[in-house]
């Protein structure tokens, strides 16, 4: 399977009377996307606002982040199963608003989280605060259930990043980048040297405001499967996981996935990136026996020399993860597995709440806990009024001079397990 | 699987489907784990995880697990070993949820409600 990403660069965004793209400059007419998200019954209002990299403005509590995208040639379209039908995504042409998200924000439930400062400390340990942001801020309609509230918001956001992303159809692209994963049979002819390199990314799937849609399934419904890595990039995969900021994965990190990525880039030199296997992180614990045993007998079968298992959030899944890499290291296959660590404020506690000694080669996103001071911006697009209960904050949170005294765990993508992020030893 | 729920959330007492075992207990997150560590020692063995949910221990107060409802003649070490380490993994956080509003704690009680529903569909399979 073979796709095309050509990407558009955004130089801007700007409020106008039309939404277009002009050169590399997106004008928004805000009434006109109002519309759209006001089609949903359950959403009250929504403010469109701009958060560009490096002004004084922070962005609480954010919810999703998403990358415009469009499809141009091939099957499907983008979000399958979610906006458009659940035809199998992955080969042609995908065009790219790239520089530029949308991003959801507001509150859903009385205990709220997810910072994205656009400047000062905070700005370097969040990846959104690079990219020009068109904020939309919802908020529900009176007496609405949590659940409907989410799935309205998070529909909300999708709406409006295809209706954008529809706007790159017609634009010349300033790169195209080519991702090509071969059939397996194709793959062993192609590089018979090279070892055989899968992906199995660990889904977030326990719940109400923690879950993960795959082709529109709820991921919790999911038995462990196999994808072309491109079809992630035409959003096979979306988020609907509100909780843990620093750990969770956004949309914009499940379209433009770190790992996938690495690999693609040494695919064909030093190993055959022989695709990616998906699975779940369930509450219930014989649903987590049969994924990881599922996920170990998908790495056998494809014969996999070597994988790269990535987490998603934080207690609960530790034990998925160290019973993927339990089994699929009892297969004979070497594993590298990707977490962070919750090792208290000092950094001296247990980091993970399970371990194993077969989970010997570990790559940390980071210390959730860690201690930033965020100093007060000019400008709060959302509200402050939950940043004392957001996890990670505590009463003492909010300071005489207005800043703000925070764990890491606060901050959007601050943590990434998919290596999504800034923080590095080196 | 036979199970029981043991849980602190008042909500989830109220609207337990008909005939579910219940059995509530006041207390804080770290009361609810070492009483599952208890009905372990008796040789129960946890049919959820103990960490279930992303809303941290001492940002959400309840805490709702499923056990399975025979009790076994040897303790199943793995239960044991899970139960250990979330109690561990407790002290991490600071308890902020006597901070909160009765709407934020009917929400957190909605949240936990919702995880130990999802589990007790699986168990019902």
């Amino acid at each position: 399977m073979k796709l095309e990403l050509g990407k558009i660069n955004i130089s801007d965004i700007q409020f106008g009377s039309e939404t277009k793209l002009d050169g590399g400059v997106l004008c928004v007419a805000a009434d006109q996307l109002k519309e759209l998200v006001l089609e949903d019954e359950h959403i009250a209002t929504v403010e469109f606002d701009i958060a560009k990299p490096g002004e004084s403005v922070r962005i609480t509590p954010v919810k999703d982040v998403i990358e415009p995208r469009v499809k141009v040639e091939g099957p499907g379209g983008i979000f399958p199963g979610m906006i458009a039908s659940v035809e199998t995504v992955g080969s042609g042409r995908t065009h790219v608003l790239a520089g530029m998200a949308v991003v959801t924000a507001g509150p859903i439930v009385g205990f709220q989280e997810g910072i994205v400062d656009m400047c000062g400390p905070g700005a370097d340990y969040t990846p959104f605060s690079k990219t020009l942001n068109l904020v939309m801020v919802c908020t529900p309609v009176e007496g609405i259930e949590s659940h409907d509230y989410e799935r309205a918001v998070r529909m909300a956001g999708f709406k409006v990043a295809t209706t954008l992303g529809e706007l790159g159809r017609d634009a010349q692209p300033d790169e195209v980048e080519t991702f090509e994963t071969p059939s397996i049979k194709e793959g062993m002819d192609l590089y018979p040297d090279l070892p055989r390199v899968g992906y199995v990314q660990m889904l977030q799937s326990q719940g109400l405001l923690h879950d993960t849609y795959v082709y529109g399934v709820d991921a919790k419904q999911i038995m462990p499967t196999f994808l072309y890595p491109t079809e992630t990039m035409d959003g096979a995969i979306v988020s609907g996981n509100c909780v843990s900021a620093c750990d969770k994965n956004p949309t914009y990190i499940h379209l433009n996935n770190g790992v996938v990525r690495d690999l693609y880039e040494e695919h064909g030199k030093t190993i055959n990136f022989v695709g990616q296997i998906i699975t779940n992180e369930n509450v219930y614990l014989a649903d987590k026996e049969r994924s990881s045993n599922q996920t170990a007998k998908l790495c056998r079968m494809l014969d996999l020399d070597g994988v790269i298992v990535s987490q998603e959030g934080f207690g609960n899944p530790d034990t998925d993860l160290i019973m993927n890499c339990k089994k699929i290291e009892a297969e004979g296959i070497k594993t590298v597995i990707i977490t962070d660590e919750y090792a208290g404020r000092d950094g001296k506690s247990q980091s993970l709440a399970d371990a194993d000694v077969a989970a010997d080669a570990v790559v940390t996103g980071g210390n959730a806990n860690q201690v930033v001071v965020l100093p007060k911006l000019d400008k709060v697009i959302g509200t402050l009024d939950y940043v004392n209960k957001i996890a990670g904050a505590s009463a003492e949170t909010l300071q005489e001079d207005g800043s703000l005294l925070v764990e890491l765990q606060v901050i959007t993508g601050a943590t990434n397990e998919t290596g999504f992020g800034y923080l590095s030893a080196r | 699987m036979k199970y029981f729920v043991l849980t602190n959330n008042p909500m989830v007492k109220e609207k337990a489907a008909p005939g579910t075992d219940v059995r509530f207990q006041k207390g804080s997150i770290v009361q609810i784990l070492e009483a599952a560590s208890l009905l372990v020692a008796d040789g129960h063995s946890l049919l959820t995880h103990p960490l279930s949910g992303s809303v941290k221990p001492g940002e959400t107060p309840y805490k709702s697990m499923l056990l399975s409802a025979n009790a076994a003649q040897e303790v199943d070490l793995a239960s044991a070993r899970l139960v250990a380490s979330a109690i561990d993994a407790c002290t991490k956080f600071v308890d902020k949820s006597h901070t909160y509003s009765a709407e934020t704690l009917a929400d957190l009680q909605t949240v936990d409600l919702a995880l130990i529903e999802g589990a007790i569909d699986s168990a019902e399979r």
